[in-house]
């Protein structure tokens, strides 16, 4: 008995350490901080109780808003990727497979999200990007459009990029997922001539299921959290039409330096992430029992 | 007629996933004066000028010495105490690993932004500001919950008899683990540590409010701040850009597999 405390001492001590404290302390400081005003610039730090929050919910356009944004990207980004990566996943696996597609999808995937957002801003050029020339020599177009600086378009450009980088992750996740359904499954709906669409809803989704929603809940909150694309790409502007709750929370922390109230957004946003999560899980919950 | 369906398909994604790489290497090789020019769509001809730029850039070269041992550091500690929880995880506990995952789970889920400036007054207090050693210590605490996840699928795969059957014979935890799970779970390692890697490469949001100079920042910074006058330097971010995404190419060619593994591992039973 003695023993075996000792061992799980030694091998999950480290991890009460490395995540577990440097997480836990952090988030009972965002918690503290969250309650008071604590602007550094003007030396102001004091207990504000629940006033952040009020505000925050009550008067806060901004907040709803950058929260809108966040929904709106989330939303767009993650279902867009996983028609596409289902698209992609099934020609994988009834097509044609080889290791080269898997090399191409996985690169777009692997580079830094701060190459991809200028990438995509080169592209998207009003004057010199490819992606105006292209449409201008179609004649799609009359004039360039400015994509990053119109309110109404730069959060549907930001939206892109993010589609053309976590695409590949999707079709990887459900090319795996397609992959483990029984191949009997597969040759009784042969043998049934069962119809191709009925095909898809009948058979292949349900049993795709699991995957579906572990690659849904995977890049929902990845999505809902981000941050590099926007900041790269515009920043956040313009007039604040792509601003998001993390690039709302970083531009309050350091470019108003107002650390109290900055902390409060953070929370909200962490304490919306673990809702969505919970509700989530709760309502798939079979998919977590081992079995 | 299915060959050239075949064709058409793998066109379309081709040109998908490699139009803006191919375009970033064409604008990279054009003379620095043309590239604020379009028509036309290629260079007439191939210059080196952007990237001669980049090598005499000594902050940038720098960054990329910065972006490696950051990565290098961070990966080895994540990987030593990843493999040893998720040991623990998979063999030592009775109950409560679902709850374990899980928060490990939302630990790496977290919005960066949420812990950034509490991790930053840890740095400070502990001096390690606008050093490398913070970067490393920051990104191992999301790389470990990583591994966790990786390694802890790796060793459920081991059969349990393998285990039970080292204890009969009287080996203790610790010699198990270094020598029968750590042998038998270097696959797991490998594509952990390269996804360890990429996050760490690629990390954004610490490494910007980390650091204060080219003493500590890496890539991602180094790119992002790039600035001209008037407009980007664009030539010269496209060149810097081929030549940070090139190591990648190259772990994604030769270690495809093992990266669809530990994706997918991580992934499936949740």
């Amino acid at each position: 008995m003695k023993t075996e405390f000792k061992n799980v001492v030694i091998f999950l001590g480290p991890l009460l350490i490395l995540p577990a404290l440097f997480v836990i302390w952090p988030l009972i400081e965002l918690m503290v901080l969250s309650l008071k005003h604590k602007v550094i610039l003007f030396e102001i730090d004091r207990w504000a109780g629940l006033e952040n929050y009020q505000y925050l919910l009550g008067k806060d356009a901004r907040f709803w808003g950058a929260l809108g944004n966040t929904l709106y990207f989330t939303v767009c980004s993650v279902g867009l990727e996983l028609v596409l990566g289902l698209m992609f996943a099934l020609y994988l696996r009834f097509g044609k497979e080889s290791a080269w597609i898997k090399v191409i999808l996985l690169l777009p995937w692997a580079i830094p999200n701060v190459v991809s957002a200028r990438l995509w801003q080169w592209m998207l050029h009003p004057e010199v990007g490819i992606i105006n020339h292209v449409l201008l020599t179609l004649g799609w177009i009359n004039e360039p459009v400015l994509w990053l600086s119109d309110p109404t378009l730069a959060l549907n450009a930001a939206i892109l990029a993010d589609i053309w980088k976590t695409t590949p992750l999707i079709t990887l996740l459900l090319f795996a997922g397609l992959q483990r359904i029984p191949e009997t499954i597969l040759s009784a709906a042969k043998v049934d001539r069962t119809p191709p669409v009925r095909f898809l809803f009948y058979i292949l989704l349900p049993q795709l299921n699991p995957m579906l929603m572990t690659a849904m809940i995977l890049r929902g909150l990845d999505a809902f959290r981000v941050f590099d694309v926007i900041y790269v790409m515009t920043g956040g502007g313009p007039a604040n039409s792509t601003e998001t709750l993390s690039i709302y929370a970083y531009r309050t922390y350091f470019q108003s330096l107002q650390f109290g109230y900055g902390s409060s957004i953070a929370l909200t946003q962490v304490i919306l992430m673990l809702a969505m999560t919970w509700i989530i899980m709760n309502a798939f919950s079979s998919k977590w029992d081992r079995s | 007629m299915t060959r050239a369906l075949h064709a058409g398909f793998y066109g379309v994604i081709l040109l998908w996933s490699l139009w803006p790489f191919i375009w970033q290497w064409v604008t990279s090789v054009k003379v620095p004066s043309n590239i604020s020019r379009i028509p036309p769509l290629l260079p007439e001809h191939l210059s080196a000028a952007n990237y001669s730029a980049i090598f005499s850039n000594e902050t940038f070269i720098r960054v990329i010495w910065n972006s490696i041992a950051v990565g290098l550091g961070a990966t080895a500690i994540s990987l030593v105490v990843g493999a040893m929880g998720a040991y623990g995880i998979s063999r030592l506990l009775e109950r409560g690993r679902r709850w374990i995952m899980l928060s490990l789970l939302v630990v790496l889920m977290l919005p960066q932004v949420s812990v950034v400036t509490p991790l930053y007054r840890i740095v400070d207090l502990m001096g390690w500001g606008d050093t490398l050693w913070s970067l490393i210590a920051v990104y191992s605490i999301f790389s470990v919950p990583l591994v966790v996840w990786v390694m802890y699928q790796a060793y459920e795969e081991i059969p349990e008899t393998l285990h039970r059957a080292a204890r009969v014979d009287g080996s203790s935890e610790w010699t198990i683990f270094t020598r029968v799970y750590l042998p038998l779970g270097i696959p797991g390692l490998v594509s952990s540590g390269l996804l360890s890697l990429i996050f760490c490469w690629n990390e954004f949001l610490f490494a910007l409010t980390f650091t204060s100079s080219y003493k500590a920042r890496t890539i991602p910074v180094g790119i992002s701040l790039f600035s001209g006058q008037y407009d980007f330097p664009w030539g010269e971010i496209t060149a810097a850009s081929s030549l940070v995404t090139f190591p990648i190419i190259l772990i994604v060619i030769f270690s495809q597999k093992y990266l669809v593994r530990g994706l997918v591992g991580s992934g499936v039973k949740g």
